[in-house]
């Protein structure tokens, strides 16, 4: 064995490039359930998809300044609150584009106001939007912020801290994944995933990254950190009141904290139903000025929402 | 030690390194910087109930169909030593609701209450009115619409085919609404709508006699939805929304003219361009010496761009006079000028929120047939809270003194409004 020819050691030498390089990739899978980054991203998606497909949710999303006193998370001036209720189904195909409609029920200024919303999982496609103006008896189309400008920020939910970026579901592909870490958060195994956009992306999104904190278990997010070009965190998404619904695992309270404008909105589901039958009828233009077919329809879906 | 010993030990060195990249994360990633609402609950007490910000159940308003607004109108006039121009208080109430056999009601009510700095004092210290009332009932493929109410046509408001309801003013920028029979027919990824108004409202001149019959208007729209865009093709027989002034006469007509239309609009990287075009015939015009029918056609063009999340429309109007006479007239209050054939107006409006986004700005400017009245208006919007919102704005407005809105040259108010909404 002293003595080796120069083929074998050049060999072992191959080989042990090899095992490294093996165990360099295999470092992107987690130990306990040998899913890779991109594996528990997609179950994470498909998830979230659950949840929305044939979905009825009524909602309240509350606004404020906050502020952390005494070791607890608070408004630090008085809210600002919207109901809205909303239907969507999934769409296209594989089932990624999300066609919804959303109807805002309070503050007073704002009821009435109905939005129907076509989101297309394909990145060359603008989203379409329409929003009715009982002022003005008719159906609008909207532009919507969809540009490549990287200095164009994305369009905020009824004015609130939560984007319509941070609502999408898909575009998968846009993102390159990384395991940070697995461990013990808020009672859970987690996986830690940081999700950086590609070229493409970086050009249309606020932030520069994402760090995602994922129940290995129920593949739901607990809490997501956002940060911006510059690796600077400027918001925060935590995750509350998780339950089983319709065998899901879902969050019914989501607190999405701007770190920059210490200004928070928390999404909170008041009722919800999915995996029901909406007729692809309901989502069109016709539910946002038709005000007694869009009633019937609506009656049903909330006698059925929990 | 032999070579492969070396190589077992490197092995096991490359193994070790590796697995502890994977469970020895930076253990700052799993510490939770939020605490909960509840005092001294441990981070080990976190479960599924759990969030980690509470806020109080918002109650359900007890009447969901009733609305009621409180508003307070004050202006004045900066030029004549901020004289009160405006002061008056407004109810409105609404009411809405699911009907019998698939139908639903809305009905909104306004009183209005003038003092006495207020210019309409005069003439009329409160008023009364219906702004809307209407039921509509629905079927699988079909709905009727009866009452009063506002049918928005067109992509640009107040554009070439905006006119079934008369326009707002300077001071009341909405639409009026009309008492109006409606009916829609849903296809697949169209439909066909149609109006009918027995007794359309007309904008009278002050102290001229309306000369014409009551003319009631109809029409139809057929509008289709494609990929990024939306179009619709019109019909109308219609009545001029503001009588005509005969100027060899003295009297005033509002004689039906008919209407031939298309609209449409596009998106295109996020911003949307939309556009209208009419072609009217019969409108009535004034000659030197008569009252005579001529054809127009009338478009528009409009870019709506979405910066963040503030929009900018910019928009252009046209009139182009088909059968056109250079001794073409439009009255006015003070003087009769002449009419170009081609008339162009222009406008931009820009709207956003400060860094405060509880107050807003906006500011819109526009140029109206060939120069002829140039208006710039800004104001500020905050809103107090979810009940009370409060505005003020100024209105500025530039006229030739030979022109058709000379009399409003300097024109210029400071307009506040107080709101309490339920």
């Amino acid at each position: 064995m002293s003595s080796l020819s120069s083929k074998n050691v050049y060999s072992f030498i191959g080989m042990i490039f090899l095992v490294f390089l093996l165990l360099i990739t295999s470092s992107n899978v987690t130990a306990k359930t040998n899913l890779s980054a991109r594996d528990i991203v997609e179950l994470v998606d498909e998830s979230r998809r659950q949840t929305t497909d044939s979905a009825f949710t009524r909602m309240s999303l509350t606004t404020c300044k906050y502020g952390i006193s005494k070791g607890k998370l608070k408004c630090a001036k008085k809210a600002r609150i919207k109901v809205i209720e909303s239907a969507q189904v999934n769409t296209g195909e594989d089932n990624k584009d999300v066609k919804s409609i959303s109807i805002v029920l309070e503050p007073a200024n704002e009821r009435g106001i109905g939005m129907l919303s076509f989101s297309y999982d394909d990145s060359d496609r603008d989203n379409e939007t329409w929003i009715y103006l009982s002022a003005l008896g008719k159906v609008k189309r909207m532009s919507t912020s969809s540009s490549d400008d990287e200095d164009t920020e994305s369009a905020s939910l009824f004015g609130t801290e939560i984007t319509i970026e941070d609502q999408e579901t898909g575009k998968l592909d846009d993102f390159n994944y990384e395991i940070l870490g697995e461990g013990k958060f808020r009672g859970r195994e987690v996986v830690i995933i940081e999700s950086t956009p590609k070229p493409h992306r970086l050009k249309k999104s606020r932030y520069g990254k994402t760090r995602s904190w994922i129940d290995s278990e129920r593949f739901i997010t607990l809490k997501v950190q956002m940060f911006d070009k510059n690796k600077k965190p400027i918001k925060q998404l935590d995750a509350g009141k998780v339950e089983k619904i319709n065998d899901i695992w879902m969050s019914r309270s989501l607190t999405f904290m701007n770190l920059v404008t210490q200004t928070l909105t928390n999404m909170k589901i008041e009722a919800i139903n999915f995996n029901i039958k909406i007729e692809p009828s309901f989502l069109t233009k016709r539910a946002l000025n038709d005000q007694a077919f869009r009633e019937k329809y609506l009656l049903d879906l909330r006698e059925q929402a929990k | 030690m032999t070579f492969l010993s070396i190589t077992i030990r490197l092995i096991l060195f490359l193994c070790l390194i590796q697995v502890n990249t994977i469970t020895v994360a930076d253990d700052a990633l799993f510490d939770d910087d939020l605490s909960f609402d509840v005092e001294g609950q441990e981070f080990s007490d976190f479960s599924d109930g759990s969030d980690v910000f509470e806020v109080d159940d918002s109650e359900s308003k007890a009447y969901p169909g009733l609305g009621f607004k409180l508003s307070h109108k004050f202006s004045v006039d900066p030029t004549d030593n901020l004289k009160t121009t405006k002061q008056r208080t407004e109810l409105t109430l609404d009411f809405n609701g699911i009907l019998p056999q698939s139908g639903y009601g809305e009905m909104q009510i306004k009183a209005k209450r003038y003092w006495p700095n207020d210019s309409e004092y005069r003439t009329n210290t409160s008023d009364l009115e219906i702004e809307r009332a209407f039921t509509q009932f629905s079927a699988d493929s079909f709905s009727v619409k009866l009452g009063k109410y506002t049918i928005g046509w067109g992509e640009i408001e107040g554009g070439a085919l905006d006119l079934v309801n008369p326009g707002g003013s300077l001071t009341d920028p909405f639409p009026k609404s009309q008492w109006l029979l409606s009916t829609t027919s849903y296809f697949k990824d169209s439909n066909l709508s149609t109006f009918y108004n027995p007794n359309p409202t007309i904008n009278k001149i002050v102290n001229v006699a309306l000369n014409s019959d009551t003319n009631s208007e109809f029409g139809l729209r057929f509008s289709t939805n494609n990929d990024g865009a939306d179009s619709a093709f019109y019909y109308a027989r219609l009545v001029p929304n503001s009588a005509t002034k005969d100027i060899a006469n003295g009297v005033s007509f509002a004689n039906p003219y008919h209407l031939l239309g298309y609209s449409g609009n596009q998106t295109f990287q996020g911003n949307l361009i939309k556009y209208d075009i009419a072609y009217k015939s019969n409108l009535e015009h004034n000659r030197a010496s008569n009252l005579v029918e001529v054809d127009r056609l009338d478009w528009g063009l409009a870019l709506d761009i979405q910066q963040d999340d503030m929009p900018i429309v910019f928009s252009m109007n046209s009139q182009h006079l088909i059968d056109y006479f250079p001794d073409l007239l439009t009255p006015s209050l003070i003087q009769n000028v002449s009419t170009s054939k081609n008339n162009f107006s222009y406008s931009i409006n820009v709207n956003d929120s400060f860094d405060d986004e509880d107050f807003k700005w906006s500011v819109a400017a526009s140029s109206n047939y060939n120069g002829d009245m140039n208006l710039l208006s800004a104001g500020i919007d905050w809103d107090i809270d979810d009940q009370w919102s409060s505005s003020i704005r100024g209105t500025r407005i530039s006229a030739p003194s030979d022109r058709a809105f000379s009399y409003l040259d300097g024109y210029e108010s400071i307009d506040v409004e107080l709101n309490y909404q339920y």
